[in-house]
């Protein structure tokens, strides 16, 4: 199910669509390439409208390229033959087919592979196939469906490189679908987050990461901490000061942000740190556990002013000693972010904190 | 300037997939008739005289006492063998997906070949292995007394034989639902202290509730549809089933009896119905899980390899080598009742049967060209076919997914009274009447081998990845030319493995041909009914031993090219 979703893609443009299974973010793949109509609204490619109230372009005629997750090759054919397929179907005499076929091959290094088939080759390979079946079609839009979930992980930064060449050499427009955002934020040049059949936010990595839009996004991309702000006070442009707790804090906020009664202030674990007990506007908290990561520590701790809600912050291991589960402390904030969003409205802080157990692996399929 | 794109755009809209609905249209109309048509006309015959609703002759049908006997020896025979096969079919099963038995392969090829035997010369050999003057029992000192009563013209007999001949449907269907049982939970019963055994029994079998209860409805319905045995030891043994009853009302009475026989097919219509509903009912409601991929339980059988071994072989021995000992000695004899020797031996009714009967010969030419048209005709269907049922949803898929159901319901003697009232009368319009002819057995073999020859194919759907379909579809490739240059090559293995089981099912095929072959048209499988009936046992012997002779050919060729074909589909795969 998608939701009021408005997204304008740029020619040329890299974008990453990210977010959880089950989000919608394949469904909109499946309705930008044609295999499922919308309901309602429209959908452009170029100036042509392919889908709208009464119409729907199908897939064959709409010209865009998909890189599947399982790469999809056809295995009763060669490497060259799947490359030249969408060539065939299109009625390409036979030179322009082979010479097209040969460039995409040579631009991925797969020449010598040309008469093959897809079953001899590896899993970085077959991806690179798919990709140049994408080239040789010279398709202007490729969707590409989390192209990187069915590889080894020493494999993905180089197909993360393969990736940004086919973007580079190509010119093509290219949606990145994927769950993983480290991925998005290295490939893309906007990343679209989407949850429940909606679009979060759309922005690029950078923008992302330091002034998410809502709460979701803010907890979602890089384990973002939420802290309720209370009495907030522009100060000049960008620039607003809050009581967070009880301890008086400078945050960066949007230009236009006016003053209001409460709101919600996100960090990420690594912008918090410990302060030494004399230092002014510290926040005192309780250890009540701390786990090594491996040059760092994470620890997990209760503010004393609302001992309700629990936040994990991450301390580098710089040798010296730290404080024990049990032990107060007192933490500071280098950089925190007033939400644009969530003003004044009641929000449980107390959910979104926690860490939740993501590991849902499905042993049993039912039948 | 959007006017005319507007328009350009509609009209691809409306074009949208019109190959592919034309050809879900005309198929969905092909399949109605196929599987709807016979069972309407057997109902409008059965229900309705030239007066309205047939209430007295139903009444006085169903008041006659061979009605009620021959409705309760099916329902008797079919349970009982049922019982029987599950027993002999469940521990087959257990053995072979638990267990290190060696020689598996070769184990599960003489399992299953029985099955892949038709019926009518699977029963032959047993009547005369078992015959009082039998040449194998004698050559073992077990004859029986030369006059007594032949010991499987009872319904013990057709009990015994259905049960023995349909154990290998019940291991099959078991088999694969054995398979997809997690190695886990049985691993977590051995953690806890259960031996091999009972994890077996506490633990496996009741997970596979399911498969057994699918099992066991497979057999049943296989039973009470099982003409051959029904035939060659029922009529003989004077133990009527609803089956041979309908077969020797028509045959003996004539079109006269056809509307009573067609109320007695929509009964054995019910019944088969009825299991199958049963049967899915039943499995629904048990709680199965199934995990692909994993290891299965193993059960090292140690100091009991022995036992099982010879058990298995034994077996193997007494259900298939020695009626199939006895089927080769009498065929080898110039008259039935010579036991073999180096006089006795000759050759002559093989020559018999190859060469100087017009009549054998014209029946394996029918027999071949209607079996090889059906297989084409029937891959073409179920390539298309299996397309829609996995792969499309919507009203008339629905439409298509009731009528594949009906069409395997009926059993092929009741397919063989619809297609007689159907065709008895020319065709209306083009004033042709294809009774009589071949062209009727087309027909029947298309809609009766409708169903087996979808299977195959529905599962070798099952294993292809849409996205391949999905690849070539934005590469700009049209439906049509995606089914040809996609979608065939993918599914091809299997509609090669649905091609093979349709042949050797229809090259022998007895139920419909019985009963609609005439003089100018006759095909192969009934051929040993009436050899036997005529008294040349030992000619109907030679055929039924160059029909074994033939199927095992195609299972050996078949088994040498197994790996190109999917994985098990063939039966005779382990």
């Amino acid at each position: 199910m998608l939701q009021n979703i408005n997204l304008k893609i740029n020619s040329g443009e890299f974008l990453a669509v990210l977010g959880p299974s089950g989000c919608g973010k394949t469904t909109l793949l499946r309705v930008l390439a044609g295999f499922e109509a919308p309901s309602a609204g429209e959908v452009q490619l170029g100036d042509q409208t392919v889908a709208a109230h009464g119409l729907m372009v199908p897939p064959e005629k709409r010209g865009v390229g998909i890189v599947f997750q399982n790469y999809a090759l056809w295995p009763h054919m060669s490497v060259a033959e799947n490359v030249g397929y969408a060539l065939k179907v299109a009625r390409l005499p036979r030179p322009i087919r082979e010479e097209r076929v040969g460039e995409a091959l040579a631009t991925v290094d797969l020449a010598a592979f040309a008469e093959r088939r897809p079953a001899d080759l590896s899993g970085g390979q077959r991806q690179r196939v798919a990709l140049a079946r994408c080239l040789a079609a010279r398709n202007n839009l490729v969707l590409l469906d989390e192209p990187l979930a069915n590889l080894d992980v020493h494999l993905r930064a180089t197909m993360e490189e393969e990736f940004r060449r086919f973007h580079r050499e190509s010119g093509a427009t290219l949606v990145y679908i994927t769950h993983d955002q480290s991925e998005a934020m290295a490939l893309a040049d906007r990343v679209a987050v989407m949850d429940k059949g909606r679009i979060l936010q759309c922005a690029s990595p950078r923008q992302l990461y330091r002034e998410p839009a809502s709460a979701t996004v803010a907890s979602f991309i890089g384990d973002g901490l939420l802290f309720p702000v209370e009495n907030v006070r522009p100060e000049h442009a960008g620039r607003v000061r809050a009581t967070l707790l009880g301890v008086e804090v400078a945050l960066r906020a949007e230009a236009a942000q006016g003053p209001v009664p409460m709101a919600i202030a996100t960090c990420h674990p690594s912008n918090l740190r410990l302060s030494g007990p004399n230092e002014a506007n510290g926040l005192d908290v309780v250890i009540t556990s701390r786990v090594y990561r491996g040059g760092r520590w994470s620890f997990e701790i209760r503010p004393h002013a609302d001992p309700s809600l629990t936040y994990t912050i991450d301390l580098p291991d710089h040798g010296g000693s730290l404080p024990q589960p049990g032990e107060d402390a007192r933490v500071a904030f280098d950089d925190l972010w007033l939400l644009p969003e969530g003003q004044g409205t009641q929000f449980d802080f107390t959910k979104t904190n926690q860490s939740s157990p993501t590991d849902q692996k499905k042993v049993f399929q039912c039948v | 300037m959007p006017a005319q794109r507007h328009r350009e755009v509609a009209l691809s809209v409306f074009s949208r997939f019109t190959g592919q609905n034309a050809v879900l249209v005309l198929l969905t109309l092909l399949v109605g008739t196929i599987a709807v048509a016979p069972l309407g006309r057997l109902a409008l015959s059965a229900l309705f005289d030239g007066d309205g609703f047939a209430v007295e002759r139903l009444t006085k049908l169903f008041s006659r006492p061979q009605t009620s006997a021959a409705l309760v020896n099916t329902l008797i025979i079919a349970t009982l063998s049922t019982i029987a096969s599950l027993v002999i079919g469940v521990v087959f099963a257990v053995v072979m997906v638990f267990t290190d038995l060696k020689h598996k392969s070769a184990l599960v090829f003489a399992f299953v070949l029985p099955l892949m035997i038709p019926p009518q010369v699977t029963a032959m050999a047993w009547i005369q292995a078992f015959s009082p003057s039998s040449p194998v029992l004698g050559m073992l000192g077990m004859a029986m007394e030369p006059g007594s009563r032949h010991p499987l013209y009872s319904m013990t007999g057709m009990v015994l034989l259905l049960g023995v001949y349909n154990a290998p449907l019940v291991y099959l269907s078991l088999q694969a639902s054995l398979r997809r049982l997690p190695l886990n939970l049985a691993e977590a019963a051995r953690a806890a202290g259960a031996s091999p055994a009972r994890t077996v029994f506490t633990v496996l079998l009741p997970l596979a509730r399911g498969g057994i209860l699918a099992a066991a409805s497979l057999s049943f319905v296989s039973a009470i549809g099982n003409f051959g045995i029904q035939a060659m030891l029922g009529i003989p043994g004077r133990v009527p089933t609803l089956m041979t009853q309908i077969y020797q009302q028509v045959n003996n009475i004539g079109p006269s009896a056809l509307p009573n026989m067609a109320m007695l097919s929509i009964v054995l219509v019910a019944l088969t119905v009825t299991a199958v509903l049963m049967a899915n009912w039943a499995a629904s409601r048990a709680d199965t899980r199934i995990d692909l991929g994993t290891n299965r339980l193993t059960v090292a059988l140690g100091v009991y390899t022995w036992p099982v071994m010879s058990l298995l072989w034994g077996y193997m021995i007494v259900s298939l080598l020695l009626p199939l000992s006895a089927l080769v000695q009498t065929s080898l004899v110039p008259a039935f009742g010579l036991s073999l020797s180096a006089e006795t031996f000759t050759l002559k009714n093989y020559t018999a049967a190859l060469f100087n009967q017009p009549i054998l010969r014209d029946a394996l030419k029918t027999s071949l060209w209607l079996t090889s048209v059906s297989v084409v005709i029937l891959t073409v269907i179920a390539v298309l076919l299996g397309y829609f049922l996995t792969w499309r949803k919507g009203p008339l898929v629905r439409v298509l997914q009731f009528c594949t159901d009906a069409a395997y319901a009926l059993p092929g003697v009741s397919l063989g009274v619809a297609l007689i009232l159907i065709f008895l009368r020319p065709l209306p319009i083009f004033d042709v009447s294809l009774y009589g002819t071949a062209w009727i057995i087309l027909i029947a073999y298309v809609a009766g081998f409708f169903a087996l020859a979808l299977r195959p194919v529905l599962s070798g759907y099952q294993q292809i990845d849409r996205n391949l379909e999905e690849a070539a579809q934005v590469a700009g490739a049209s439906w049509g030319r995606r089914m040809v240059e996609i979608i065939f090559p993918l599914v091809a293995p299997a509609a090669t493995a649905s091609a093979i089981l349709v042949f050797m099912s229809a090259i022998n095929e007895i139920q419909t041909s019985i009963m609609l072959i005439s003089s100018s048209a006759r095909t192969l499988g009934p051929m040993i009914i009436f050899l036997e009936d005529g008294g040349a046992s030992t000619l109907a012997a030679a055929v039924g031993c160059l029909m074994v002779l033939g199927i095992l050919a195609i299972m050996l060729i078949t088994s040498m090219f197994s790996r190109y074909l999917p994985e098990r589909v063939l039966p005779w795969q382990f």
